[in-house]
């Protein structure tokens, strides 16, 4: 469907772009909001990515998804943000994997959609921008691991650790949540 | 259940969003702000290069006169002229500058 749309614009319809910022636009603000942990950042950096993106349309060749070209572009630009920026970020999930005990909380998969997504977003916010970005293309967007490396650029190797890390960490904090608000 | 399962498990239940109000709006809007911007600087660079050309040509004609004349009494008029010629190129270089500034 978006090749269709993407033809449109590249024959002068520029209107059709509207139905892929439409389309696209929650994936990025997700992938954008993963790394830079700020609303109003995030909005600004999707915004110019898909400034980018529409400038640099004739160059997309269709090999990958516009949605993973897309998030390539939205990736690169987070980071250079926070590169910018030179934020310091405290991450807590060093402790939190050696000294946490697995612990099974049940009550966790009851929450109510409202309060599992609260808590989903606290806990992102929390992890290392590659590990939440990697946690996010791979539950969340269900990436492959081809595809989340040809986005971040990170080896496949790499995203695996990531992946296993986040998972630890994003669990570790939901549990410290869920214990708080309980 | 294990904790990788539990994790996919939530991530299926949720329906993580942020905000996009407003979103298509302001693409279009930077967009429209980017063309208008570019439109102009490449006015302004298309006065530069025709200003400093003229400049050129003015300082070799002025070269030359002087050499022909065998004179300083023709430097003056010239130079005038040159510096008349100078202002309406700051004025461009400072409009550019501030449409920089706005953006």
């Amino acid at each position: 469907m978006d090749e269709i749309y993407i033809d449109k614009v590249l024959n002068g319809e520029q209107d059709a772009y509207g139905y892929l910022i439409r389309q696209h636009k929650t994936i990025a603000m997700r992938t954008a909001m993963s790394i830079v942990k700020n609303e109003t950042e995030a909005k600004d950096i999707v915004q110019n990515s898909f400034i980018q993106a529409y400038e640099s349309l004739r160059s997309f060749k269709g090999e990958s998804k516009f949605s993973t070209w897309l998030c390539r572009i939205v990736v690169n630009k987070s980071f250079r943000f926070i590169q910018n920026k030179a934020r310091k970020i405290n991450f807590e999930q060093k402790q939190l994997i050696d000294n946490t005990p697995y612990v099974y909380n049940e009550g966790l998969l009851n929450l109510k959609r409202q309060d599992l997504n609260k808590l989903l977003k606290k806990g992102l916010k929390l992890l290392a921008p590659n590990e939440a970005l990697c946690l996010q293309l791979f539950y969340l967007e269900e990436y492959h691991l081809d595809e989340i490396e040809k986005i971040t650029n990170f080896s496949k190797s790499n995203i695996k650790v990531l992946l296993f890390r986040g998972r630890k960490n994003l669990y570790h904090h939901l549990i410290k949540s869920y214990n708080k608000i309980k | 259940m294990n904790e990788e399962n539990i994790i996919k498990e939530l991530f299926r239940k949720s329906d993580l969003s942020y905000s996009t109000e407003g979103m298509e709006e302001m693409v279009w809007k930077k967009l429209e702000i980017k063309s208008i911007y570019r439109k102009k600087q490449q006015r302004y660079a298309f006065f530069g290069k025709v200003g400093f050309s003229f400049i050129v040509i003015l300082s070799l004609l002025f070269t030359m006169s002087i050499r022909a004349a065998n004179s300083f009494d023709l430097i003056i008029a010239p130079t005038i002229i040159m510096f008349l010629l100078m202002f309406p190129l700051e004025f461009i270089l400072d409009q550019k500058k501030s449409t920089t500034a706005q953006l």
